[in-house]
């Protein structure tokens, strides 16, 4: 059986029915068992230099983000303005599983992969036939530090490897023809308030992987592990010791820095030409910035890393001494943009904190950072010398123990939910967040492996919508377009060539919208809540659109609105098509 | 020095206050309700929701769980059960008891039925053996000195006589809908088979000699900064949800012209699932009927620390005083008792708490309303808190609240309320409720004090 599920995969390029290949596979099977080893290496002979390539390449998606820049746009023009309302449901294949689905799809040789908290699967990425399922287990317990979701954000992929975490702060290799293990390795002890979420990525051949607790007390981190053997290379913690660099940010004196936080739950970017991998660092721990003098580097970073060895090249701090869980984890999204006349490489961040910063990531100089969401009052802007937050009352207050509110809650302006930039006009385009939140710090306790708050907190809700997706214009941050709903979206965006922009709503419904204008073309009810990351593919000359629906995770859980409650839950992963094409 | 806008401020927050949640607080609360709270957002929040408020999909929708099904909630929790992990070896015996409190009594917005109870235990029966008696022989009951027909509200007596003649209108023929708090501490409180507290047994009495069916829609009080229990009250008439609101405070501001013009009803029971809880809806002027009850305040002392009872406020001088944050009866504390009080009195979060930290001996004495020990008895049988003879001077009325224009009525209401006020029938009802039972006393809406007339109060 193994072998004729996975001549399925590899027969892709031929133009076949479905019926085709079920009679081929039968027939071939002993004919593949004869030839599978050579059949195999050829066919993954895919390399550092195709996961380099893969923003070009539409027929595969190799790495998170639909390239190393994490651009999540697509060239494909297929399903454009003009023909999306004939966009239909080609295929859905049920993820069994009731949690939040956010993981990201990769496709190779018609072949795509994704995940869950507990399954790899590979389907036919023509038919949504399931090739293999390969469920994992961890502790019953894990999900008690899983702050904000038992979810997976997806895999990472390397020559016939495919490389995932595990809630249980586990990296796994799987072989991608048949979803066995290969190699686990623990990365760390999840009863200390640890856990993974984060899709690895390769860079320069090393696997990389950060890790989450922010709400937990950990000590962040981020590692490098050698792809073929599980081996760690290196681990860069986010927050210094005494004695290294940063740690004079550190100034209580004490043992903050041990329970100081700085996870690295979300994916890094990679510029290959620079050999530099971009890492957002999480919040500072516990939340009660009062009792962690300094700037507490490097929580609420964007840390410039070398790949072979962690080492750090620069770091830019967006939220020095954060008393709100303003994460500086937001995707690190890379371009090269025109900026007086200039050719800059950038690095974006949509950050938590409300402020849209561009960096020039050779170095890590400000270029621009300007709010970007409706509401802001814990800062009056960002000096763009020092490239520091302008503190306002609001946050001064907080640190000295006041009740607060404050805009942005600590959802952010922008979640995890990540944005898309169109090169072609130069726009981003993101699920903001429009939420405040009362606050009061308090004397944290710690205990390992429960919350380490140290604050008191309570979302409060503006009398506009909750939540805008925006067309941004990153060296301003002002919208071109924005459209709000009620509940807010949560899910990634994608945008095409075809002047479209993708997301769904926390209701269900897959949305695509015109690009230049923000007029929504196009819906389709899924049938659960989509917080999921969709993508945009080519084979034999057909445009996909897919994304996995599976309402849940942080909002969800954490927010209790009650609107939900007639979205059921349960994951799926929904394929699209033009009809008839 | 109080500037004239503070002033303002403080006399609407004083008048409002004997009413609001802080004073007679809710059956919110037991004594390990502030630590179920801290333990459930330390353990649960993350799944479950803030404030369990959770849209039920992905995970267990915990308001709903059976409270008499407590072994089941500490099994789940201790064992796990199914995707919910098991907290065994994590969470300390007295956190689950604690959160176990904040479920069962759906986050301190109802009463636990006694038998979930996890205080039940050995040491609280031992600290407070027979302790009980005194009370019911010190229950002071001030005689009742207003003539009540000539608080008859209503004006003109033919113009009341016609409209007894026709049957009441409601809002539908046949049935009186009243609207209670869930978690009215002893005025009102829900029960699986009905209900209990004197505003319960009143709304029951009124209905049936009415001969109307009776519908209750059961709201919560918020005891949420934000929320405010008047304009509540003018939204749940204003929607039409019930013909009359019970345990309405009869003073001024309460009464008549809409203090907003719009504003939004409190959650209530069986509110369809798509309401939007910040819809707010246009107001209209509420009248009010003859009062029922008069709420007072009275010394509660720790019988088992203080030998004598303290006769007056200038007892207190000599005793370790607890006295609640925000409401008028810590206010006065401050004001009224011995300059000694104001140094050295233990400032408290009011609530069901402050009686209970009374009853651990933190402090020996406090200043509070009187239905707020009631509740405290009634939830702890077995106390050693005793309600001294004295009572502030310092008092409300509390009526049924209802739309100014539901004349006919209101006129029926007030005809039985003044019945039964003179035939002890609703003395009965309070007894019913084992409640200190006070009558009301004129003028019955309290009119607008200044700080000053209000710390002048009695003194």
């Amino acid at each position: 059986m193994k072998f004729n599920r996975w001549l399925r995969s590899i027969n892709r390029t031929s133009r076949q029915t479905p019926e085709d290949r079920t009679a081929a596979s039968r027939w071939q099977a002993p004919v593949a068992l004869l030839l599978s080893g050579a059949v195999a290496s050829g066919a993954w002979a895919q390399s550092v230099a195709e996961l380099e390539n893969d923003a070009a390449t539409p027929e595969d998606i190799l790495t998170y983000g639909m390239g190393y820049a994490q651009q999540r746009f697509s060239p494909l023009e297929q399903i454009n303005v003009d023909t999306v309302s004939q966009l239909v449901p080609v295929w859905s294949y049920s993820l069994d599983d009731d949690r939040g689905q956010e993981s990201f799809p990769l496709i190779r040789n018609g072949v795509m992969y994704t995940t869950t908290h507990e399954s790899t699967v590979a389907l036919d990425a023509l038919t949504g036939k399931q090739i293999w399922k390969s469920m994992l287990e961890y502790p019953a317990e894990t999900p008690r530090v899983a702050c904000c979701g038992i979810v997976n954000r997806g895999l990472a992929m390397l020559e016939g490897k495919l490389f995932r975490t595990t809630l249980d702060a586990h990296v796994m290799a799987l072989d991608a023809q048949t979803g066995e293990q290969l190699w686990k390795s623990k990365a760390i002890d999840f009863r200390d308030g640890y856990s993974m979420t984060v899709a690895p990525l390769i860079a320069d051949g090393v696997l990389i992987t950060g890790i989450s607790g922010g709400e937990y007390g950990i000590r962040g981190f981020i590692d490098g592990w050698d792809p073929d053997t599980g081996e760690q290379l290196w681990r860069r913690y986010t927050v210094p010791e005494p004695g290294q660099p940063g740690s004079e940010t550190w100034k209580d004196g004490g043992d903050a820095w041990k329970n100081g936080g700085g996870p690295a739950w979300l994916t890094g970017t990679y510029d290959p030409e620079l050999k530099t991998v971009y890492w957002g660092v999480g919040n500072a721990a516990s939340w009660n910035a009062g009792i962690r003098p300094g700037d507490n580097l490097y929580t609420g970073s964007i840390l410039a890393l070398d790949p072979k060895t962690g080492d750090i090249k620069w770091h830019y701090q967006t939220s020095p001494n954060d008393p709100f869980d303003h994460d500086g984890t937001n995707e690190p999204v890379l371009a090269d943009m025109q900026i007086d006349g200039i050719e800059r490489k950038v690095l974006m961040q949509a950050s938590r904190n409300g402020f849209f910063y561009v960096l020039d990531r050779t170095n890590g100089d400000l270029l621009a950072a300007n709010q970007y969401v409706k509401h802001l009052n814990w800062a009056e802007g960002i000096d763009l010398e020092t490239g520091r937050p302008i503190d306002t009352d609001v946050v001064i207050k907080a640190r000295a123990g006041e009740k607060v509110n404050f805009t942005p809650s600590a959802f952010g302006g922008k979640n995890w939910s990540p944005m898309s930039f169109h090169p072609g006009n130069q726009t981003v385009f993101a699920n903001t967040l429009n939420m405040g939140m009362d606050y009061k710090a308090v004397e944290p306790q710690y205990r390992a492996g429960v919350f380490y708050f140290g604050a008191e907190f309570g979302f409060t809700y503006p009398d506009d919508e909750r939540g805008f997706l925006k067309a941004i214009n990153p060296m301003t941050g002002e919208s071109l377009w924005e459209v709000g709903t009620e509940i807010p979206r949560l899910a990634g965006v994608l945008s095409t060539g075809g002047n479209l922009v993708f997301t769904g709503k926390q209701t269900g419904e897959f949305e695509a919208f015109d690009a230049a204008t923000g007029e929504k073309l196009w819906e389709f009810q899924t049938g659960s809540g989509i917080v999921g990351q969709p993508v945009a593919w080519e084979l034999d000359g057909r445009q996909y659109i897919t994304i996995l629906n599976g309402g849940g995770a942080v909002y969800a859980l954490f927010a209790g609105d009650e609107r939900l409650a007639n979205v059921p839950a349960g994951g799926a992963v929904w394929t699209f098509a033009l009809f008839g094409s | 020095m109080v500037t004239r806008q503070m002033k303002h401020i403080l006399l609407t927050v004083c008048v409002l206050l004997p009413w609001s949640g802080n004073l007679w607080a809710a059956d919110e609360g037991h004594p390990l309700l502030d630590k179920g709270v801290a333990t459930y957002k330390t353990f649960c929040a993350h799944c479950h929701g803030l404030n369990m408020v959770n849209a039920g999909t992905s995970s267990y929708d915990l308001r709903k769980w059976p409270v008499e099904n407590k072994e089941a909630f500490y099994n789940s929790v201790t064992n796990g059960k199914g995707s919910m992990p098991a907290w065994g070896d994590i969470i300390l015996p007295d956190e689950l008891d604690a959160v176990w409190v904040y479920v069962a009594s759906r986050g301190g917005k109802r009463a636990l039925p006694d038998d979930v109870n996890p205080l039940d235990s050995d040491e609280a029966e031992i600290e407070n053996v027979d302790s009980d008696d005194e009370d019911k022989s010190s229950s002071a009951e001030p005689a009742l000195d207003t003539d009540i027909s000539t608080q008859n509200a209503m004006g003109a007596q033919d113009e009341s006589a016609q409209l007894l003649a026709a049957p009441p209108e409601t809002l539908k023929a046949g049935t009186l809908k009243a609207c209670l708090q869930r978690n009215g501490g002893a005025l009102s409180g829900w029960r699986q088979d009905g209900g209990i507290g004197l505003d319960y047994e009143l709304v029951r009495h009124v209905a049936q000699r009415l001969k109307l069916d009776l519908d209750i829609l059961w709201f919560e009080g918020e005891l949420e900064e934000e929320s405010d229990p008047v304009r509540e009250n003018y939204a749940l008439l204003a929607l039409g949800l019930c013909d009359v609101v019970a345990g309405h405070p009869l003073v001024a501001g309460a009464i008549g012209e809409p203090p907003t013009p719009r504003a939004a009803p409190p959650r209530w029971t069986d509110q369809p699932f798509d309401w939007d809880p910040h819809r707010h809806v246009d107001l209209q002027p509420v009248a009010h009927s003859t009062p029922y009850l008069r709420v007072e305040m009275g010394i509660v002392y720790n019988g088992e620390r203080v030998a004598k009872m303290p006769k007056d406020l200038a007892a207190l001088g000599s005793l370790s005083v607890g006295v609640e944050q925000g409401t008028i009866a810590g206010l006065l504390t401050l004001r009224q008792a011995p300059a000694i009080v104001a140094k050295h009195g233990q400032t408290n979060n009011p609530g069901p708490v402050f009686l209970w930290k009374l009853e651990q001996g933190e402090f020996d004495a406090a200043l509070i309303n009187v239905p707020a020990y009631d509740f405290h008895k009634r939830q702890n049988p077995i106390t050693s808190l005793k309600l001294s003879d004295y009572r502030h001077p310092l008092a409300f009325n509390i009526g049924l609240a209802l739309l100014e224009s539901a004349t006919s009525l209101q006129a029926h209401v007030n005809a039985i309320i003044e019945d039964d006020l003179k035939n002890g029938e609703i003395k009965a009802l309070a007894d019913l409720s084992q409640l200190h039972y006070a009558l009301p006393v004129a003028p019955w809406v309290t009119p607008r004090m200044s700080l000053q007339q209000l710390i002048a109060s009695g003194s």
